[in-house]
C-alpha cells in the first residue's frame, strides 16, 4: 500500500511546486510593483515637465521684478560704480560736484 | 515434484545448448537463483524509472524556475520606460525639442494640450448645452454653434484649450464633448524673444524665426531629450528690453532695437526689437512696425560708416590718425547735391578728429583718396552689401544701388547706403577685434571657423579702437553720455534722416554702436531708436553736469540709452573694472 518512492516523488514534486509558485507569485508582485512605480514615475515626470515650465515662467526676470515691486518692502536699485566712494575726500568732492550741478539746474530753470 | 525437477533439468539443458558461449572445459559452476535475480532486476529497473521521473520533475521545475529567474533578471535590468524616449501613453513625449538660452533657462517647450470637439449626435439636451456654452464661453457665437449642432457633423468648439477652459468644459459633464489630445508650444517668456523664436503651426511645423530655421533639428526624435541651446541670455535680454522700452517712453519713439554680440565669437547675447508681441497668443502679426529691426530692417544708419572709411584709409596707409587735412570747407557741391556738416567744425581736422567730431566732408575727402573700387570691395568684404547668413529666415537684403557720381562721397558718411543693424554690428566687431570677420550666430554649440577672414590689420584695429574710445571721452566727441565709469566704452554715433519712397523726411533714425571694454574689446552693443523726439524734460548727466536739452541727435538719445544699458549689463558680463581694481583694490602679497 505504502509506496515509499511515490511518496518521495510526490514530496519532491510538491516542494518544487510550492517553490516555483512562490517564485512565480513574487515575480508577478515585482512586475506589478514595477508597473505601479512606472505609472507613478510617469505621473511625476509629467508633472515635473509642466512644473519646470511654471518654474521658468515664475523665475523669469520680468515676473521676479514685478513680484519684488508688489510684495517686497525692500527697495532694490542698482548702484553705479561712480556712487561708491573709497575715501571721505572723494565723497566730499563728489558732493561739491552735485551741488554745482544743482546750481546749474536752477540756472537752467531760470533761463 | 520429480516431474518438475526433470522439467527443470531439461530446460537447463536446452538453455545450455542455446548458450553459444558454453564452455565445455569449465570445471567449476555455481547455482543461480533465477527467481531472486529476476526480482532484483525488476526492482533495479523500477528504481531507474523512479529516478528518471524525479530527474524529469527536477528538470521541469528547473526550467520553470529558470524562466522566472530570467524574467526577474530582465525586469531588474530593464531601462525604465521614461528614459527610453519611446512613444507611449504613460510618458509624454514631445514632438519638438526644448529651446533654452545659454544658461539653460527654458524659453520654448511643447506641452500636452487639447482641442474641444463636438459630436452633436451624443448631445441629448442641445438647448441646455447652448446655454452652458453661452455662460462659460461668451465669445463663441451662439448662432454659428446652433447651426453646427443642427448639422449633426463632428466639429471643433475651441482649439488649443487653456487649463481653465479645459476644466470648464470637463465640468459640464457632456458626453458629446470630445477632448482631442494635441501638443502646443509654450514660451514662458512670452514677448521677450518674440522676434527670435518665431512660431509653429497647429501641426508642429516651424513657420518663422528659430522655430523655422531649426525645424528639422527641433523635430529630430533621436535628440528629443536634448534642448537646442541658443547664445542668448535671458537676463541680458530682459535688461536691454526694459531700457529700450523706457527709451521709447522718454523719447516718444515709434520703435527701438538693441543687439549685444560677442565680438570674438559672433555669439548674439541679446536681440531686441520693439514693439514686440506675445508669441503665446499666436496672433497674426502683419504690421511693418513689428518687423525684426535688427535682422530684417534695412536702414540708412548714417555716420557709423565713417569708421569703415577711416579704417580703410589707415589700412591702405593713405593717412595716419594724426594726419591733418587742411582747409576742409563747411559744405561742398557734389554733382547736384550739397554736402554739409551737421555742426560748425574747424577747417583743419586730423583724421582722428574727423571721426571723433563726425565730419561728413572730412569723410568724403578721405573716401575720394581711397577710390571707388577699393571702397566698394571693402564694403563687400565686410558683408555690408549682401544678405548676411544668420540663423533666422527673416533677413533683410540691403537695397542695391549704382555707384554713380557722388555716391562714394555720400556712402563714406553713411548716406544713400542701406544695411541691416546686424550687418553693421558684425562689421564693427571686425573693426575692433583685431580685424577678423565674425559670423553672427544664435546657436551656442556652433564653433567659429578658425580660418577667419581678415579685413584689416591688427594695427589698424588698434588705431580704430583708440579713436572710438575718444568719440566717448573727448570733449568734442559725440558720445559722451556713454562714458560709463569703469567700462571703457568706445563707439560711433549715427544720426540719419528716414527715407520714405525716395524722399528724405525730418523723421530720424538714431543709432549708436558701442564696443566695450576698449582695453580688451569683448562686446558690441547696438542701440537704434526709430523716430525719437527731443526730450526736454530729461535731465542728462553730461560730463559731470546735469543739463537738459532739446537736441535730437544720436548723442542725446541712443548714446544715453546705450550708457544706461551698459551700466546694467556690465556687471553681468563680468567685465573686470580695471579702473576700480587698479586704484582701489589692495593686492594680496602672499
Amino acid at each position: 500500500m505504502f509506496n515509499k518512492k511515490i511518496f518521495i516523488s510526490l514530496i519532491v514534486f510538491s516542494i518544487l511546486m510550492t517553490f516555483t509558485s512562490i517564485i512565480k507569485t513574487k515575480t508577478r508582485i515585482i512586475e506589478k510593483n514595477v508597473l505601479t512605480y512606472e505609472k507613478k514615475i510617469a505621473n511625476l515626470q509629467n508633472h515635473l515637465y509642466e512644473a519646470e515650465l511654471d518654474y521658468y515662467y515664475l523665475s523669469s526676470p520680468k515676473i521676479i521684478s514685478e513680484n519684488i515691486i508688489e510684495y517686497s518692502d525692500e527697495e532694490y536699485s542698482s548702484v553705479d560704480y561712480s556712487k561708491i566712494y573709497f575715501s571721505l575726500d572723494q565723497f566730499l568732492n563728489e558732493q561739491k560736484k552735485s551741488t554745482k550741478s544743482f546750481i546749474n539746474e536752477k540756472e537752467i530753470k531760470k533761463k | 515434484m520429480n516431474k518438475k525437477k526433470v522439467q527443470n533439468l531439461l530446460l537447463m539443458k536446452k538453455k545450455s545448448r542455446k548458450n553459444k558461449n558454453f564452455n565445455k572445459n569449465q570445471k567449476s559452476f555455481y547455482f543461480e537463483d533465477y527467481i531472486e535475480t529476476n526480482l532484483k532486476q525488476k526492482d533495479r529497473s523500477k528504481s531507474f524509472i523512479s529516478e528518471d521521473r524525479i530527474y524529469i520533475l527536477f528538470f521541469f521545475f528547473f526550467c520553470l524556475i529558470t524562466i522566472f529567474s530570467i524574467k526577474i533578471t530582465s525586469i531588474s535590468f530593464q531601462e525604465p520606460q521614461f528614459l527610453q524616449g519611446k512613444k507611449n501613453n504613460k510618458f509624454f513625449l514631445p514632438l519638438r525639442r526644448d529651446i533654452t538660452d545659454r544658461n539653460g533657462d527654458l524659453i520654448s517647450r511643447n506641452i500636452r494640450s487639447y482641442h474641444a470637439a463636438i459630436k452633436p449626435g451624443l448631445i441629448k439636451d442641445k438647448e441646455k448645452f447652448l446655454l452652458n456654452i453661452k455662460l462659460n464661453f461668451p465669445e463663441i457665437s451662439q448662432d454659428q454653434l446652433k447651426k453646427k449642432l443642427l448639422n449633426d457633423k463632428y466639429f471643433y468648439l475651441k482649439k488649443r484649450l487653456s487649463a481653465e477652459e479645459e476644466n470648464k468644459l470637463f465640468l459640464l459633464g457632456e458626453k458629446g464633448i470630445i477632448f482631442e489630445s494635441m501638443q502646443s508650444r509654450i514660451y514662458p517668456h512670452a514677448e521677450l524673444y518674440s522676434h527670435i523664436l518665431g512660431q509653429i503651426d497647429d501641426d508642429n511645423y516651424g513657420i518663422s524665426g528659430v522655430e523655422k530655421y531649426f525645424d528639422n533639428e527641433l523635430k529630430d526624435l533621436k535628440k528629443i531629450k536634448e534642448p537646442l541651446r541658443l547664445t542668448l541670455d535671458t537676463n541680458l535680454q530682459y535688461l536691454v528690453k526694459k531700457e529700450l522700452e523706457q527709451s521709447i517712453e522718454d523719447f516718444k519713439a515709434i520703435g527701438a532695437a538693441g543687439l549685444l554680440m560677442n565680438i570674438q565669437t559672433g555669439e548674439v547675447l541679446s536681440l531686441v526689437s520693439l514693439p514686440d508681441y506675445n508669441i503665446n497668443l499666436r496672433n497674426d502679426i502683419s504690421h511693418s512696425d513689428y518687423t525684426n529691426k535688427i535682422t530684417k530692417g534695412i536702414f540708412e544708419l548714417g555716420s557709423i560708416f565713417k569708421t569703415f572709411t577711416i579704417a580703410l584709409a589707415l589700412e591702405k596707409n593713405l593717412f595716419t590718425p594724426d594726419t591733418v587735412i587742411k582747409n576742409i570747407p563747411n559744405n561742398i557741391k557734389c554733382s547736384k547735391y550739397t554736402i554739409s556738416e551737421h555742426d560748425e567744425l574747424p577747417n583743419d581736422l586730423s583724421v582722428k578728429e574727423i571721426l571723433v567730431r563726425s565730419s561728413n566732408i572730412g569723410s568724403a575727402l578721405i573716401a575720394k583718396d581711397i577710390g571707388e573700387e577699393s571702397y566698394k570691395n571693402f564694403l563687400n568684404k565686410l558683408k555690408l552689401l549682401n544678405t548676411l547668413e544668420f540663423e533666422l529666415n527673416e533677413m533683410g537684403n540691403p537695397i542695391d544701388f549704382r555707384w554713380d557720381k557722388c555716391k562714394l562721397e555720400t556712402v563714406s558718411y553713411g548716406h544713400g547706403i542701406t544695411t541691416t543693424p546686424l550687418q553693421a554690428a558684425a562689421a564693427y566687431a571686425a573693426m575692433t577685434n583685431g580685424g577678423y570677420l565674425v559670423q553672427p550666430s544664435l546657436r551656442l554649440d556652433k564653433t567659429q571657423d578658425i580660418n577667419m577672414e581678415r579685413v584689416i590689420s591688427n594695427e589698424t584695429s588698434k588705431e580704430i579702437n583708440l579713436m572710438l574710445r575718444e568719440v566717448v571721452t573727448s570733449k568734442h566727441g559725440t558720445a559722451s553720455l556713454a562714458n560709463v565709469f569703469g567700462f571703457d566704452v568706445g563707439g560711433k554715433t549715427g544720426t540719419a534722416k528716414k527715407n520714405f519712397y525716395g524722399e528724405y523726411s525730418n523723421k530720424k533714425l538714431n543709432t549708436f554702436i558701442s564696443v566695450f571694454p576698449m582695453y580688451k574689446p569683448s562686446y558690441v552693443l547696438l542701440v537704434l531708436l526709430d523716430e525719437p523726439k527731443p526730450a526736454p524734460e530729461l535731465v542728462y548727466d553730461y560730463r559731470g553736469q546735469k543739463i537738459t536739452t532739446k537736441r535730437n541727435e544720436s548723442g542725446w538719445n541712443s548714446v544715453y540709452v546705450a550708457g544706461k544699458i551698459i551700466k546694467k549689463i556690465g556687471p553681468i558680463l563680468a567685465i573686470n573694472n580695471d579702473e576700480v581694481y587698479n586704484n582701489h583694490v589692495v593686492k594680496k602679497i602672499n
